[in-house]
């Protein structure tokens, strides 16, 4: 580590003086945070639209085939010339009502009011009604057929004129879709209470609502052949690495699929190390998380059509904390990081190691628990580790057994988990009770982690960690710690270290770990996402205010 | 994949040195001074870490005359072609016994102290296995692997010599300073080779970014290992007696055994072993990844990682050399007796050769890719 410079913080007036000097980007950057528009699905030949309304029409319902859910309403306009024009959609993925009032009404009804005779023919009309009569907001023209049938697949309204190239398409895209509720993965007790629902727009406008920066930056793209998913990319400009987020687009790039269904196809598709048990991508159902994630200088992956948003880079201390640690106080928040930590060395050790120090090292046990074990064992007919492998698969069991059971029958579970298993298995001395407390512990560790994948990762490894144990006791375990440290010292996402700011170890960003330093003590943004500016803060407010306190107290003390 | 770029920083290198230096001091480090020296083993100790730092500093001289160059690249610039590469040959025979000697020290460990009815060949082959995935890793993983775990090797001797403090007895230091010139220079010779490690230093300098303080960081690793050893010493000294120190096996385990944290917490000494043994697999897996990474470069092949196999089956088979636990403890109380004076011939070889015929290195680029 070379000794840091000590970089004097920019007093808020001179910010935006030095905002300003920023170097201006080169073009070709621009074109490189693109993401190409998904292949068309098959090669069909692609043909301008005709001046002819019947011919269009015609065309269209060849490529859209005979689907009952699309509508297509012929209707005249009644301007000077009555020129016939036909309206395409899919029931029930457009406001009926908007289109009702503000395309129907306008052009049934008004047209002749506002029309000058002129107006009356094809080209002109079309011209006419776009710039006079619609009253809608979002207008696009298209020319060509594959442009239509793209338009009315994305539900996306059309209208055809009689005697015009050109069809218009008209966003009113309107579905059925749950309001925004808590969200379900990520509860908090203090915090705000707001979760993303399926609406990538509505989404990203519940983080672009917290952060009223002006170099918020949010790019839309589309991907997946048949799904056409729309997605949006989040940046803040003068925070994240170029590097990072043009590395993002990049990958996103690189993904041409059939369909997207969920953000977690995304994430598989451009971690860095597949076939890792751990997580390289964060997911979130939080805008407050997605904004703190922008503010570090990270890149959030919004979907259509999921709650759950992509955070990259994802490194080991992004899935430690819970949203709510940054609202709590700081001695607090830092208590429960050490509890989660705890529970994470439970998790993936507490078996591990009972099997070994019951099977190779007694010695170890004090002796009056020694005895104790030893009798608790004495009627159990399995070696130490089969037995915590036995527990441990039939508690997998039971909890894959209580997400799959509807929810009315759900307590059945419990009970059979509970007292048949728990009760029944001890007094008919197939295993020791001490397993079963073991077992229980071992399940609420892995609950305490927030990132449930991650609990569900460490999970995972218990098992090889016990069958080592039973086989090479604390060396076994160790062995297999050593083989997972260098699995995750040597893992990266998107560039970054795994177990940074651990090791590389960075001090300052050491102290948003285990435990979580005060907010002032935090004026760094994270060292490992090598943020463009470095400063959160340019002067912690508690330091000033007890710099300030302390000069009072100097004055009193004097006088 | 992109070619990746190693880089490791100077406090990096540190910690490895440390380890290096600590990871391993439970072996035979210990029972070897007591045994040479008794109670004025805390001279030798001294001694060793001066002797160690002038090899390292000449060390880092020279590897600051070839900043983007390991020395099996400058070896050949500076010997020319073919003896160049026998001196590379030699330095990854000297690193492939030292990897083997430990572990087989570990291995006679295991089974001295927690593993008696495993076989040596399972204990060693599981810990070979370790090896070769972290020498696949690479040295950045290796690095942050030793940085991420430092802490609990540090913390767990703090732990043993915290526990001992009650049961000092300083009486068996006196008296002072009663030991013969001869004794007292062979036990630093020893002293010495267990504080070195200077290849650490001058294989790796060319991977670290920040070259202007390796020196600092270097010789704050020697400060730090040489305080630790000597408390260390001193404690199975105070605690034991020089007397009984002399009978044990592995004193520092046995410190560890008498040691209990409060009431409950008794026993523990699994746990430092378990700690130890990550210590050791640091070690060996650098001294190992030396090796791989020297040969790979002496026959000038861009890809280390191909020479893992074929240097596991040397190691493997030097480490059954001795038949059994006490000719094992010779052959390692033989390489300390030698260890300095070879690492020393190394680099001072290095040195006057390359000041002599004026031969100097590219200038530094960032760091090196591998």
């Amino acid at each position: 580590m070379s000794r840091r410079k000590t970089r004097k913080p920019l007093p808020i007036s001179r910010l935006a003086e030095a905002r300003g000097k920023e170097p201006q980007k080169p073009q070709d950057v621009e074109d490189d945070l693109k993401v190409p528009p998904p292949q068309p699905l098959e090669d069909q030949h692609d043909q301008p639209l005709s001046i002819d309304l019947d011919e269009n029409i015609e065309l269209l319902k060849q490529r859209v085939g005979a689907s009952d859910d699309i509508v297509f309403r012929n209707f005249k306009i009644n301007n000077a010339g009555e020129l016939n024009a036909t309206l395409v959609f899919v029931d029930g993925l457009v406001n009926k009502d908007q289109l009702q009032r503000d395309l129907m009404g306008s052009l049934m009804l008004f047209a002749r009011q506002t029309c000058r005779a002129e107006w009356s023919t094809g080209t002109h009309g079309y011209d006419a009604i776009k710039n006079h009569l619609l009253t809608l907001i979002e207008l696009k023209d298209v020319t060509t057929i594959r442009q239509c049938v793209e338009a009315v697949t994305a539900a996306d309204a059309l209208l055809f004129i009689d005697g015009s190239k050109k069809a218009l398409v008209l966003g009113a895209k309107s579905w059925e879709h749950r309001g925004i509720s808590e969200p379900g993965t990520e509860q908090v007790v203090r915090g705000p209470r707001d979760g993303f629902n399926e609406l990538f727009k509505s989404n990203v406008a519940l983080v672009r609502r917290r952060i009223k920066s002006p170099y918020l930056r949010v790019k839309y793209a589309r991907i997946g052949r048949r799904t056409q998913t729309d997605m949006a990319i989040m940046y803040e400009e003068n925070i994240a690495n170029p590097s990072i987020v043009k590395e993002t687009f990049r990958r996103l790039s690189l993904i041409d699929v059939d369909a997207i269904l969920d953000s977690g196809y995304i994430e598989q598709y451009i971690e860095d190390n597949p076939y890792s048990p751990f997580p390289q991508v964060q997911f979130t159902e939080r805008p407050d998380r997605v904004a703190a994630a922008l503010l570090e200088g990270r890149v959030a992956i919004l979907v259509d059509g999921t709650p759950f948003a992509l955070l990259v880079p994802a490194v080991m201390s992004n899935f430690l904390p819970s949203p709510e640690d940054y609202y709590e106080r700081w001695i607090l928040t830092s208590a429960t990081r050490l509890v989660r930590t705890l529970s994470i060395i439970i998790a993936i050790l507490l078996p591990a190691l009972y099997v070994a120090i019951v099977t190779f090292h007694q010695e170890m046990i004090p002796t009056r628990l020694a005895i104790a074990i030893a009798s608790s064992r004495e009627g159990v007919p399995f070696s130490a580790v089969v037995e915590a492998l036995l527990m441990e698969i039939t508690f997998e069991l039971l909890r894959e057994g209580t997400i799959r059971v509807p929810g009315t029958i759900g307590s059945t579970i419990g009970i059979v988990g509970g007292i048949i298993i728990g009760q029944a298995a001890v007094s008919a001395g197939l295993v020791s009770p001490l397993m079963i407390i073991i077992v229980a512990l071992t399940a609420i560790g892995s609950f305490a982690i927030p990132a449930f994948n991650v609990g569900l990762s460490l999970r995972l490894l218990r098992f090889p960690l016990i069958a080592l144990a039973g086989s090479f006791g604390l060396y076994g375990v160790f062995s297999g710690i050593i083989l997972i440290m260098l699995h995750v010292v040597s893992l990266r996402s998107f560039g970054v270290p795994y177990l940074a700011p651990v090791a590389p170890s960075n001090l300052s960003g050491m102290l948003d770990t285990v435990i979580r330093g005060p907010l002032w003590a935090l004026s760094r943004r994270p060292k490992m996402f090598r943020p463009r500016q470095k400063q959160r803060i340019d002067k912690p407010a508690f330091i000033q205010h007890q710099q300030e306190k302390g000069r009072d107290d100097n004055a009193e003390g004097n006088s | 994949m992109p070619k990746v770029t190693v880089r490791i920083s100077s406090r990096q290198l540190m910690l490895l040195k440390l380890t290096g230096i600590t990871g391993t001091i439970f072996f035979g480090a210990v029972r070897l001074l007591t045994t040479m020296a008794g109670a004025h083993a805390y001279l030798a100790i001294l001694g060793g870490g001066v002797a160690s730092w002038t090899v390292i500093f000449l060390a880092t001289r020279i590897a600051q005359r070839f900043p983007a160059e390991t020395p099996f690249e400058y070896a050949q610039i500076i010997f020319g072609k073919w003896f160049g590469k026998l001196f590379g040959f030699a330095l990854i025979s000297f690193n492939l016994v030292a990897a083997s000697l430990i572990l087989r020290s570990l291995g006679d460990f295991l089974i001295t102290a927690i593993l008696p009815q495993t076989p040596l060949s399972v204990n060693i082959t599981l810990m070979l296995v370790l090896i070769c995935v972290g020498t696949y890793l690479g040295l950045e993983a290796l690095a942050r692997f030793n940085e991420a775990f430092y802490p609990f090797i540090f913390l767990s001797w703090v732990l043993v010599l915290a526990a001992s403090v009650p049961r000092l007895d300083f009486g068996w230091f006196r008296p002072l300073f009663d030991i013969g010139p001869g004794q007292l220079t062979s036990a630093t010779i020893v002293a010495g080779t267990f504080l070195i490690d200077s290849l650490v230093v001058l294989v790796f300098y060319p991977f670290v970014t920040d070259k202007k303080v390796v020196l600092k960081y270097t010789t704050w690793s020697v400060v730090i290992g040489t305080i630790l050893v000597l408390l260390l010493q001193g404690a199975v000294i105070g605690v034991f007696s020089p007397n009984l120190a002399n009978t044990l096996t592995f004193p520092l385990l046995e410190l560890a055994q008498d040691a209990s944290l409060g009431v409950f917490l008794e026993r523990i000494e699994a746990l430092y072993l378990a700690i130890w043994v990550v210590g050791t697999f640091i070690r060996v897996a650098v001294v190992f990844y030396a090796a791989v990474l020297g040969l790979a470069q002496t026959l000038g092949i861009k890809d280390h990682r191909i020479f893992i196999p074929l240097l596991v089956v040397p190691v493997f088979y030097l480490s059954f050399q001795a038949d059994n636990v006490p000719m094992s403890f010779n052959y390692d109380s033989l390489f300390s007796h030698y260890g300095i004076f070879i690492q020393f011939g190394f680099v001072i070889s290095l040195l006057l050769g390359a000041m002599f015929r004026g031969k100097r290195g590219r200038a530094d680029s960032e760091s090196k890719s591998v």
